[in-house]
């Protein structure tokens, strides 16, 4: 076959306007796309409410004060027992 | 004025341009549609960052031309996974040419145009591209260097070694 038949050809292959429904569509696939995502105010209030259960655990963990090392007299005081094991008192 | 409305205005401006080039590329109405619609969705994501309407048309031909590269593809790994589950090879060229529906395509010259796009479609991408938008979206060899990202002695190279591939292949079917 020629090259210019094939021009030719190819040249005479009409344009055709898209089908009227398809921006409908178009528009139904993005209105779509939107509804699934999480709003940005959701996502904001998550993320701050985990980072603020992170710094909290972090500062109890980290600050000393979950530091359990007790004594003997302190136990013991704090239970109001004797530390004596003695089974009578003068 | 509103997304919405910006949208819509630049799909009235570039609907018929991007539903053609689909057309051209896959052959097949239905698959036209689909892959237009495709593109439009990343033309909506993306608009805000463009000004001037020749670079949004040059992104726009971009968006088109990989979204319809990416159907050929998986229309290929899909045929050719049902082929060769079923133990048929080296069928997939004539199956891709029974899906053509072109409906710009007169009835008269249905076949040896059929026949023709079935040349193109075996031609490497970059070939194909440049010859559908230099031969059917009629732009000029350096519009078609702007939106395939190369120089326009590339895109001469390319138009030179289609065409020469083209006369090769449809000189060997006709015998």
């Amino acid at each position: 076959m020629e090259e210019e038949r094939v021009t030719e050809l190819l040249g005479r292959v009409g344009r055709v306007d898209p089908p009227p429904f398809l921006l409908t569509r178009i528009e139904a696939r993005i209105a779509a796309r939107q509804g699934s995502r999480p709003s940005p105010t959701w996502v904001f209030a998550t993320s701050m409410a985990m980072l603020m259960l992170v710094a909290v655990n972090s500062y109890v963990l980290f600050s000393g004060k979950a530091n359990t090392e007790v004594t003997v007299d302190q136990l013991v005081g704090g239970m109001n027992m004797g530390a004596s094991n003695q089974l009578y008192h003068d | 004025m509103s997304t919405a409305t910006e949208f819509k205005q630049v799909y009235e401006r570039h609907a018929r341009m991007v539903f053609n080039l689909c057309l051209n590329y896959v052959q097949n109405r239905q698959d036209a549609e689909e892959v237009t619609q495709d593109v439009f969705v990343k033309v909506h994501d993306g608009m805000a960052e463009f000004r001037g309407e020749a670079a949004m048309r040059t992104w726009i031909y971009r968006i088109s031309i990989n979204a319809c590269l990416d159907r050929i593809k998986a229309a290929k790994r899909a045929k050719r996974s049902v082929w060769s589950m079923l133990g048929f090879s080296g069928i997939e060229e004539r199956i891709a040419g029974s899906d053509f529906d072109h409906p710009g395509v007169g009835l008269e010259q249905r076949e040896a145009t059929e026949r023709i796009f079935q040349q193109i479609n075996a031609l490497p991408a970059q070939q194909k591209t440049a010859l559908l938008l230099k031969t059917m979206e009629g732009l000029s060899q350096h519009e078609v260097a702007e939106v395939m990202g190369t120089s326009a002695k590339a895109v001469e190279s390319l138009l030179s070694r289609a065409r020469q591939q083209l006369k090769k292949d449809l000189d060997n079917t006709e015998g």
